[in-house]
């Protein structure tokens, strides 16, 4: 026999409230974790690396990621194994998390400050567009779906 | 694979609705040879972009599914009309909103836009304005 006995609803709603704090948070950050990961590493592995010895893994290193702030200017990286911008996203979501708690509420802004970037993402009349940004997003929504 | 029947039917749209079946504008696809730029008119380069490797298996029944894609870069040259330009995004982020594609192949393909398309505006880029329409497509498919 399943019984369920509700004496106080009082302890019953703090016993719920108390579960979805500690719950809800921690299952939603799990899932924004995963698609923020997943659109960083995708994103990264996607940008084009140039043959130029003075350009090579600028793009690439390019990339940034902040919470609730992004920067205007380059950062200088070249990177062109991009483990090193990857690395460096990432734990700035992690420190994040570990910070407030959570990742409720903060809004996550993923950059590339390098001058020639739009055009590589959207492309020119003369060249092709890249779209790794959009490749990246469009391949991660779909797994969602 | 579905790859190429749902690339071949979303170039086929591309043509059929802003290209030489539909609204009557210069459409480029990748690859494609013998493409004149028109010097006062606004034209389109089209490319489909898979997300390669990305093939999800969505149900028991041997369905899979791919995604991607459709990155149109809508181009006015020097004295085009802004808006011009404008109604041509206008119509192909319409053209692409929440519409499915029937392929019609053996593995029954069906490509579908479930997420409402996008514009960018690059701006002024080697004579010619730019916006950019991105529409995400995927399309499921059966292995036979």
């Amino acid at each position: 026999m399943v019984e369920a006995k509700f004496v106080n609803a009082k302890e019953f709603d703090a016993a719920i409230e108390k579960w979805a704090k500690k719950t809800v948070p921690w299952k939603f950050d799990q899932g924004m974790v995963k698609i923020v990961t997943d659109i960083v590493t995708e994103t990264i592995a996607l940008t084009p690396v140039s043959d130029t010895p003075d350009n090579s893994g600028r793009l690439r290193g390019g990339w940034d990621l902040d919470i609730d702030r992004f920067d205007t200017e380059e950062n200088g990286r070249r990177d062109e194994n991009g483990g090193t911008t990857e690395a460096n996203a990432l734990s700035k979501l992690t420190a994040a998390r570990r910070a407030s708690g959570s990742l409720i509420g903060k809004t996550i802004y993923f950059f590339n400050n390098v001058f020639y970037a739009v055009y590589v993402e959207f492309g020119t009349p003369k060249m092709a567009p890249f779209a790794m940004l959009r490749t990246a997003l469009s391949k991660v929504t779909a797994s969602l779906s | 694979m579905g790859y190429k029947a749902a690339v071949e039917a979303i170039k086929a749209e591309v043509d059929s609705t802003l290209g030489a079946g539909g609204a009557g504008y210069a459409v480029q696809h990748a690859n494609a040879p013998g493409f004149t730029k028109p010097d006062n008119a606004v034209w389109i380069n089209a490319w489909v972009r898979p997300a390669a490797g990305n093939t999800v298996c969505i149900s028991a029944k041997n369905t899979y599914r791919i995604s991607g894609i459709l990155d149109l870069q809508v181009f006015g040259p020097i004295g085009t009309s802004e808006a011009d330009v404008n109604d041509a995004v206008e119509l192909a982020m319409k053209s692409f909103d929440y519409i499915n594609i029937n392929v019609g192949d053996a593995e029954g393909t069906v490509v579908q836009f479930n997420l409402a398309p996008f514009p960018n505006v690059i701006g002024l880029v080697g004579g010619q304005y730019q916006v950019n329409v991105t529409a995400p497509w995927d399309a499921d498919f059966q292995e036979t």
